[in-house]
């Protein structure tokens, strides 16, 4: 097993760089895990914000509206310079900035109801624009009871009363309504990681292998061809399970008990399936690299392309129509397909969409190895 | 002397590959998937594809909400409604085809009283969803909407019922009762920050330029450097127009990425010019002098110092958003520090706060920042090489 041997101690020269790799890409499984859940938390169950409100107004209605916002939110006040009150957006310390005019009754019972109020979102806060959602659904009510005939006092009761209505929301099953675990967040990281890991990894090794000299000197040795080529297969494995383990054994860290559990299993066999699928793409990527710096171009190039276009920083339903039909020729689309569909799953028996997923996801291993050996093969021929 | 060493300089680092590669081509390349990826965002349209929902009446159920989910699919096409019996539902749901299901008992005329609206019982209408998301969020209000217009109109209706015209026209009246506010002159847009990020990664690529001078200069690094170092010019004379060409090179790259961006892709980065130049050419002195204080540093082989090169420079890149977005504002809340120092950070805040804020503050604090880091990153490369002498390499 000299091959073999060979391509440990090629992995063993570069192992400072491939374990500063590892460590910091771990670190960063760990971070995004744990930023994607606290994104996701506020789209569906609302988030309580910082708002700077400034209520000048004479009435009653302004009075009221800063109740209404006041039972949701936190309300603070507006600094009095507009340089202020950049820097307190600026700095985090507001989400929304609302200023009530001094006529904003008066203006209201007149009828006037365009661009009463002026609402400032703070840059990078999507959970603002919820929030004057609410707001306009308070005045559209608070409208109503104004233009039926309700004093202004026994509309803005009404109002907030109305506006205390929810809807009645049931999830199909009990698990639905915790939200998804940080498991998913987890794994929904782990293509962009191990495309770069394979890539880098691999390819290093691989690049050693494709030197020519070297290559010259092998093809003239006693071992054949196929004894050299599996042992260096069998090497690429076992550096992908290495690499697996290292990820698998920090997700049983951060979050044990989700692993144990079925969803845990089948995500775990899913990064496993995926990791064969980067094996391949560092198999095939490794055949236009000619030096070491021109690796670490293609291994961020088909981590950062493929995660983006496959939807794993970005959902693939904030994308527009031609983008999601393209993301269905990434492998990435299909393991995070895999991932959302691992969540609905109750038993082994029920995950037909994941399995189908898993089979996408090694329909795509094979097609890039097999372009990399067309590849590799016109090599030769041109030589 | 000076100005030969840096024309050859220029024409040295412009025929390498690599840095075309990594400073120029790699940029272009990001910016066009994030503009496939979500570029119709930057026209500040919502990218809405109806949201399939399943719809169960019982019968004798009232019709008004059936009427308002038809307006609502043919009129706003915010919606698809798909009226079916339960158990169809419920696999609809199971399999994914509809993100919830609505589900309507028949209520009785007495039951929706003004008791019964105070006590909250709502209209017989339920949402049953399978996940938490954006589709589920936007059902949620519909339903949520629908049943205080109920209630709204069911208490004029009782204590007012000459007013219920009026009360009516107000819906019909779609008024935008909120004028939009804004922090400075231009609009703000969340999906920029993934561009400001890129703009922020192709500055910072600027130290792989910087680790290449740093190979070129020391001794023990490369052959080259060797036989520079023997030759009877001081090293710094033959060190600045190195540097001089690398900074204008990177430089050239920038703009070329910043101009696709804003020309070629019609990413709306704003309209200072002079403000703007000025935050990229900072952003590559940083990048540059980051790099070369890099190569500088330890005994490290070069392939190791070119991995730390690029993660720094992802790494950074990452916490300013480049691939999550929302982490440079937790960052900001929990680890403000950080955001202070992070170079991709400071560059990706100077290039948002001239976009968004009509006044210089924020944007003068980045720059002063970012400059401070050159200083550092410079005179620390400095006192690491000054005097340096090899007895043997």
């Amino acid at each position: 097993m000299q091959v073999f041997k060979a391509f440990f101690r090629i992995l063993y020269k570069n192992k400072a760089s491939l374990l500063m790799y590892i460590v910091i890409y771990l670190a960063l499984a760990v971070t995004v895990g744990n930023v994607l859940e606290e994104n996701s938390k506020t789209e569906f169950s609302g988030v309580s914000l910082d708002i700077g409100l400034e209520n000048k107004d004479k009435g009653s209605l302004g009075d009221g509206l800063e109740e209404y916002l006041g039972s949701q939110n936190q309300i603070l006040g507006v600094p009095e310079k507009k340089e202020d009150l950049q820097d307190a957006m600026y700095y985090e310390e507001l989400d929304y900035v609302l200023v009530i005019p001094e006529d904003f009754t008066e203006k209201f019972q007149a009828g006037e109801q365009e661009g009463l109020l002026e609402g400032t979102v703070v840059p990078g806060s999507s959970s603002a624009y919820l929030v004057e959602q609410e707001m306009v659904s308070f005045l559209r009510t608070l409208a109503m009871y104004l233009k039926a005939g309700y004093g202004e006092r026994d509309a803005v009761a009404r109002t907030l009363k109305d506006m205390e209505r929810k809807a009645e929301v049931q999830f199909l099953e009990e698990g639905d309504s915790q939200g998804k675990p940080t498991g998913f967040y987890y794994f929904q990281y782990i293509p962009y990681v191990f495309l770069i890991m394979m890539i880098l990894g691999v390819g290093g090794c691989m690049k050693a292998f494709q030197n020519k000299d070297l290559a010259a000197r092998n093809k003239c040795s006693s071992m054949s061809f196929l004894s050299q080529n599996l042992q260096i297969f069998l090497g690429c494995a076992v550096y992908m399970v290495i690499v697996y383990a290292a990820f698998l054994g920090m997700a049983c860290l951060n979050v044990g008990d989700y692993m144990l559990s079925l969803r845990g299993a089948l995500n775990a066999a899913n990064a496993f399936v995926f990791g064969i699928c980067s094996l391949s793409v560092a198999w095939f990527a490794v055949q236009f690299a000619q030096s070491s710096a021109m690796l670490t171009i293609l291994s961020n190039v088909f981590g950062l392309g493929f995660s983006f276009l496959g939807g794993v920083f970005v959902s693939v339903d904030m994308m527009g129509e031609s983008a999601r039909n393209m993301a269905k020729f990434v492998p990435s689309y299909w393991y995070v397909v895999a991932n959302e569909e691992i969540q609905k799953v109750g038993a082994f028996a029920e995950g037909e969409k994941v399995y189908q997923a898993f089979g996408m996801v090694l329909m795509f291993s094979l097609a890039f190895f097999s372009a990399g050996l067309l590849v590799n093969r016109m090599k030769v021929k041109s030589k | 002397m000076f100005f030969r060493l840096y024309r050859y300089g220029l024409i040295r680092s412009s025929r390498d590959r690599m840095m075309i590669f990594w400073n120029l081509i790699f940029p272009v390349i990001l910016g066009s998937l994030f503009h496939v990826a979500f570029g119709n965002y930057t026209d500040k349209e919502v990218l809405f594809h109806q949201v399939p929902v399943a719809y169960v009446q019982e019968e004798g159920a009232d019709g008004n909400f059936a009427l308002l989910l038809e307006a609502l699919e043919t009129e706003n096409g915010l919606i698809q409604v798909q009226k079916t019996s339960q158990e169809k539902a419920e696999k609809l749901l199971q399999e994914g085809e509809a993100e919830g299901i609505f589900f309507q008992k028949k209520t009785g005329a007495g039951e929706q009283s003004l008791e019964g609206l105070a006590g909250q019982e709502n209209s017989g209408i339920s949402l049953v969803v399978a996940e938490q998301g954006i589709n589920q969020t936007i059902l949620n209000s519909i339903l949520e909407q629908y049943e205080r217009t109920s209630a709204t109109f069911i208490a004029i209706g009782k204590e007012h019922p000459e007013g219920i015209q009026k009360a009516a026209e107000v819906l019909e009246g779609e008024y935008s009762y909120l004028k939009e506010g804004s922090l400075g002159d231009a609009a703000s847009n969340s999906i920029l920050d993934y561009f400001y990020s890129l703009i922020a990664m192709d500055c910072l690529m600027g130290a792989v330029m910087g680790l290449q001078c740093a190979v070129e200069f020391k001794a023990n690094l490369s052959a080259l450097a060797a036989r520079r170092m023997a030759a009877g010019v001081s090293r710094f004379r033959m060190l600045w127009p190195d540097l001089a060409a690398k900074v204008t090179l990177q430089f050239v790259y920038i703009i070329f990425s910043v101009s696709y961006l804003m020309f070629a892709l019609d990413v709306p980065l704003g309209d200072q010019w002079g403000f703007l130049l000025l935050t990229l050419f900072s952003g590559g002195v940083l990048g540059v002098f980051l790099g070369f204080f890099i190569g500088v540093c330890g005994k490290m082989p070069y392939q190791m110092k070119e991995a730390l090169c690029v993660t720094i420079m992802m790494v950074s890149s990452f916490f300013s958003g480049l691939m999550v977005s929302g982490i440079q504002r937790l960052i900001e809340r929990y680890v403000p520090v950080f955001a202070r120092i992070n170079p991709a950070s400071l560059i990706t805040k100077a290039c948002c706060s001239l976009n968004i804020y009509d006044t210089y503050g924020r944007y003068l604090e980045n720059m002063g920042i970012m400059l401070a880091l050159t200083a550092a990153l410079a005179a620390g490369s400095f006192l690491i090489v000054r005097r340096e002498r090899y007895a043997g390499i």
